[in-house]
């Protein structure tokens, strides 16, 4: 069960899995640099450090500097957290969640085909 | 353990006085001095109340020491003097007279009565006797006037947990009976009535009851501690919005709190505080607070974390749990609380104008007021507390100015008093009737009886013996002759083991061996690699059951040693063994050049010098030649010069010093003696390159061809030894032309006759040419002068062609 994160933990998690899965805490400072964020450096260990409470990193010694590693990849994360959302929203219907996803037209004719024709392959193996 | 104990009712006692002192003295200092001082200065109350140190004169320290000659001396005084003698040195001891005699004796007893008065007298027991603390004087006018001792303070009840049952009546039970009037049942019982002065077997009784509070009060406080941290971090969330992390990293970089500090919102809260020391977090009831009140809560949390609030804050406890029987300790810890939030307003006041300022107090307010939740723990640091609390605090923002001048030497001059409060009041620390060691002095004593010392001397009055220890057993070391010789005398015993720490060289005086017949050594002795020089005789005279290895001896040279030698093979070490000796890793270097003489009673080099040179043995010269003084040297190398003995001349020359003034001078006049070839040898050994190249030029100028010859050989000139030889030929042929002899190489022709031997020889020179041409018939001889120039040409007698043949086969 992976848990719940907030949108600043989000914002470095996705920063670690652009890197491969490890970073540096002085790569993680010149990602957010890039981005609008100007948190401070106690900031970003403070969230860093809750992230490696929760599990989703871990950190070792390099010499004098931290590296963080991811230990639940981007997909296995988005997997967990879809199934917490469909069990959560939807009670466990996946068909309520692709519903909801076409009435509201979240997902085009076209991306809707291509899923069906991936549907049907996965199927006939 | 009783000592223990008898120690803490001292510093108990010390420290509660420094402790009235300071709250006496609150009301007027509150506004005046800073209240960081007023905050910091507990902690010399604290270290009062913990560290058992004094000085050698202190308040406790007579007062307890005196106590403790009351406890030996009561029974001879018997009981109503000595008891009332003792409320009577309270009395002074009250009233500051330090030095009062110590008899109890000299009290008379109309002083005892006008000094009792009516409060004391019923409570006289044995605890006003042994801790005076909290009893007599000063304090019965007060509060605990009429409860019988120190034990008895209501305070007590509060913590004492296990001795406390389910009120305050109850457990005095344990500790006091019942009330006042019938004084500590228990620990009076079984005294004599009215001598109530027995603290000596109290305090072995008291001990117990002391220690047991003290830890159960001590897990109590850590296990509430922790179920209130646990409660408390259960109900936490983290805060998400980076933007108040950041106003907190912010505020953390301005206060110098480098460490990231984790932030929290529980509802639960109370107040805000500050949680952890090794990972802390400051916890919010309320993390939505407007920004104003968040960055005042903020500020004031982490100057808590900066000034390691916590840390002391659990000193105090620990210091409230060893001394729970003390009402006083109990109230310092509050006196500390309200202290501490008064300091750390004063903290973040001090950078505020009027407006934050009054901004600030509206958080406290704010803080306070909405809800006021149940758990709360003395070791966490909260923003808010009780109301009174409260109003000071708020009063004390409002009041806030800077320090005056005035205030600061006022604190100073506290700080001082308070330092000498410290050292004056001191603690008991003497021994069990009045001797006067401290502390520590009596511990290392305990110590030094008890355990051997690893290295250490002895007062031995003839050699020091130094030791060391090794693996249990202990070495005596030996570190030059003195000690070598004093083995088997004094504290030298024959039976210890000894360890050989450096070199010895042995002195001329006679040695005797260690041990005899009668009294062996039968310890061990380790030469431990190290070499003993110059023994004379052997080293160990007789031992028994004894262990002697890596022994080295050198140079030793003990007369008609030869023949025992193959009896005994340790024969230098040891003469007699009596016992079983292990013998092993030894080693033994004669001393050389006398024991290849082998002839006892022959002396030194100079006679064997003059006699191997009057045999003519030119190596056994050389070696009494090396053992005889520089001057004798000298003056051999010029006697056998001036005998012309070329083979002891070359072999004695290897020792000479190049360019010595002996070299100098033996080259000037052999080069005038013309002696070419002790030149040569002079030249191998005895000058340098330099002084060779000057001959050589004075060779040439005075046409010395032989010199030349040498010279260049002496100098590697290989080159011009060659074109010299040459030349050298040249000149030998071109002489040979002139007297009738022509040919060359080893072919010659003398007046038409093929020449057999041919002689060309220099008169009273050693140095000859000699060339042998087995078809030759005739047998001549060249005979020069000496200056090289060919004097003679003759015929060879059979008689000289003998010696030459003779010679030359020699």
């Amino acid at each position: 069960m992976v848990q719940q994160v907030s949108d600043a933990e989000l914002e470095l998690m996705k920063i670690v899995w652009a890197n491969g899965g490890t970073v540096l805490y002085a790569q993680i400072m010149e990602e957010l640099a890039k981005t609008d964020h100007t948190w401070q450096k106690n900031t970003v260990i403070t969230l860093l450090s809750r992230l490696v409470d929760k599990g989703l990193l871990k950190t070792s010694k390099i010499g004098r500097r931290n590296e963080y590693a991811a230990i639940v990849s981007e997909s296995d994360y988005q997997a967990a957290q879809t199934q917490n959302l469909i069990g959560k929203l939807y009670d466990g219907d996946v068909k309520g969640l692709v519903t909801t996803l076409i009435q509201r037209e979240m997902i085009t004719s076209q991306d809707y085909e291509e899923l069906k024709r991936f549907w049907n392959r996965e199927e006939g193996r | 353990m009783s000592r223990f104990f008898w120690i803490l009712l001292s510093m108990s006692f010390s420290g509660s006085l420094l402790i009235l002192t300071l709250i006496l003295f609150r009301p007027w200092l509150q506004n005046r001095i800073s209240r960081q001082w007023q905050y910091y200065a507990w902690l010399v109350v604290i270290a009062r109340l913990l560290l058992p140190v004094t000085p050698a004169i202190s308040l406790a320290g007579n007062l307890f020491q005196w106590a403790g000659q009351g406890v030996a001396q009561s029974l001879p005084y018997g009981g109503e003097e000595g008891g009332s003698s003792l409320i009577w040195r309270q009395g002074n001891a009250w009233t500051g007279q330090f030095t009062v005699s110590n008899m109890p004796g000299n009290t008379k007893p109309g002083e005892d009565e006008l000094l009792q008065g009516g409060d004391v007298s019923d409570s006289a027991g044995l605890l006003q006797g042994g801790d005076a603390s909290d009893s007599a004087g000063l304090l019965q006018g007060g509060d605990v006037s009429d409860s019988a001792g120190l034990l008895q303070g209501g305070d007590v009840s509060d913590s004492a947990g296990l001795l406390q049952g389910g009120d305050a009546s109850d457990s005095a039970g344990l500790l006091q009976g019942g009330d006042a009037s019938d004084s500590a049942g228990l620990l009076q019982d079984g005294n004599v009535p009215g001598a109530g002065l027995l603290p000596g077997a109290a305090i072995e009784l008291l001990w117990m009851p002391w220690l047991a509070g003290a830890l159960v009060l001590l897990v109590r406080k850590i296990i509430a501690y922790q179920s209130f941290v646990k409660y408390i971090k259960a109900g936490c969330e983290a805060v998400a919005k980076p933007i108040l992390l950041d106003l907190l990293a912010l505020e953390g970089e301005r206060a110098g709190v480098r460490r990231p500090i984790e932030l929290y919102g529980n509802s639960q809260a109370s107040s805000p505080m500050l949680l952890g020391y090794f990972r802390p977090c400051i916890i919010l009831p309320d993390p939505e607070l407007p920004g104003e009140d968040f960055l005042c809560t903020v500020r004031h949390e982490l100057c808590h974390y900066r000034r390691r609030d916590l840390l002391y804050k659990w000193l105090v406890q620990i210091t409230v749990c060893l001394h729970w029987f003390n009402p006083l300790v109990h109230m310092m810890g509050r006196e500390i609380n309200r202290a501490c939030e008064l300091s750390c307003d004063e903290a973040v006041v001090w950078s505020l104008d009027e407006k934050g300022r009054r901004a600030y107090g509206d958080t406290l307010l704010r803080a306070v007021a909405p809800k006021k939740n149940s758990r709360e723990c003395a070791a966490t640091v909260m923003l808010g507390e009780s109301a009174s609390l409260l109003k000071e605090r708020l009063d004390a923002i409002m009041k806030f100015r800077k320090m005056s001048r005035g205030s600061r030497c006022a604190m100073l001059l506290l700080t001082a008093a308070l330092g000498l409060g410290f050292t004056a009041t001191g603690a008991y620390a003497a021994g069990e009737t009045g001797s006067s060691k401290g502390v520590n002095e009596k511990h290392a004593e305990a110590l030094s009886e008890n355990m051997p010392p690893v290295i250490g001397e002895n007062d031995g009055e003839e050699a020091e013996i130094e030791t060391i220890t090794i693996k249990g057993v202990t070495y005596c070391l030996i570190f030059n002759e003195e000690q070598l010789r004093a083995i088997g005398t004094e504290a030298y015993g024959m039976d210890l083991n000894y360890l050989q720490q450096d070199h010895i060289q042995l002195s001329e005086e006679e040695w005797i061996p260690i041990g005899t017949q009668d009294h062996p050594f039968t310890g061990s002795y380790n030469g431990n690699g190290f070499e003993i020089f110059g023994l004379t005789d052997y080293l160990f005279g007789a031992a028994e059951d004894a262990h002697l290895y890596n022994i080295t001896l050198r140079d030793y040279e003990i007369p008609g040693l030869e023949e025992k030698a193959l009896e005994w093979p340790q024969s230098p070490i040891l003469a007699l063994e009596t016992g079983a000796v292990r013998c092993y890793d030894n080693f033994a270097y004669p001393r050389e050049n006398s024991e290849q003489n082998g002839e006892p009673g022959v002396s030194g080099p100079v006679d064997l010098a003059e006699s191997s040179y009057a045999q003519g043995d030119v190596s056994q010269f050389c070696k009494a030649y090396t053992l005889l003084d520089r001057k004798t040297q000298e003056a051999w190398l010029e006697r056998l010069f001036e005998d012309r003995k070329i083979a002891f001349f070359s072999a004695c020359l290897w020792e000479l010093e190049e360019d010595c003034p002996m070299a100098l001078a033996l080259a000037e006049e052999i080069y005038q003696a013309n002696e070419v070839a002790f030149f040569s040898a002079l030249a191998d050994w005895g000058l340098s390159q330099q002084t060779l190249e000057s001959w050589l030029d004075q060779a040439t100028e005075d046409k010395k061809t032989n010199f030349q010859m040498v010279l260049l050989e002496a100098l590697d000139r290989d080159w011009e030894v060659e074109a010299l030889e040459a030349e050298l030929e040249q000149q030998r042929l071109a002489g040979y032309e002139a007297v009738g002899i022509v040919g060359s190489g080893y072919v010659y022709e003398y007046l038409g006759q093929s020449v057999n031997i041919l002689l060309d020889h220099q008169a009273g020179s050693q140095v000859y040419f000699l060339n042998m041409n087995p078809d030759g018939t005739v047998n001549i001889k060249i005979t020069r002068g000496a200056d090289g120039q060919i004097e003679s040409v003759d015929y060879m007698t059979e008689e000289e062609v003998d010696r030459l043949c003779n010679g030359y086969d020699e």
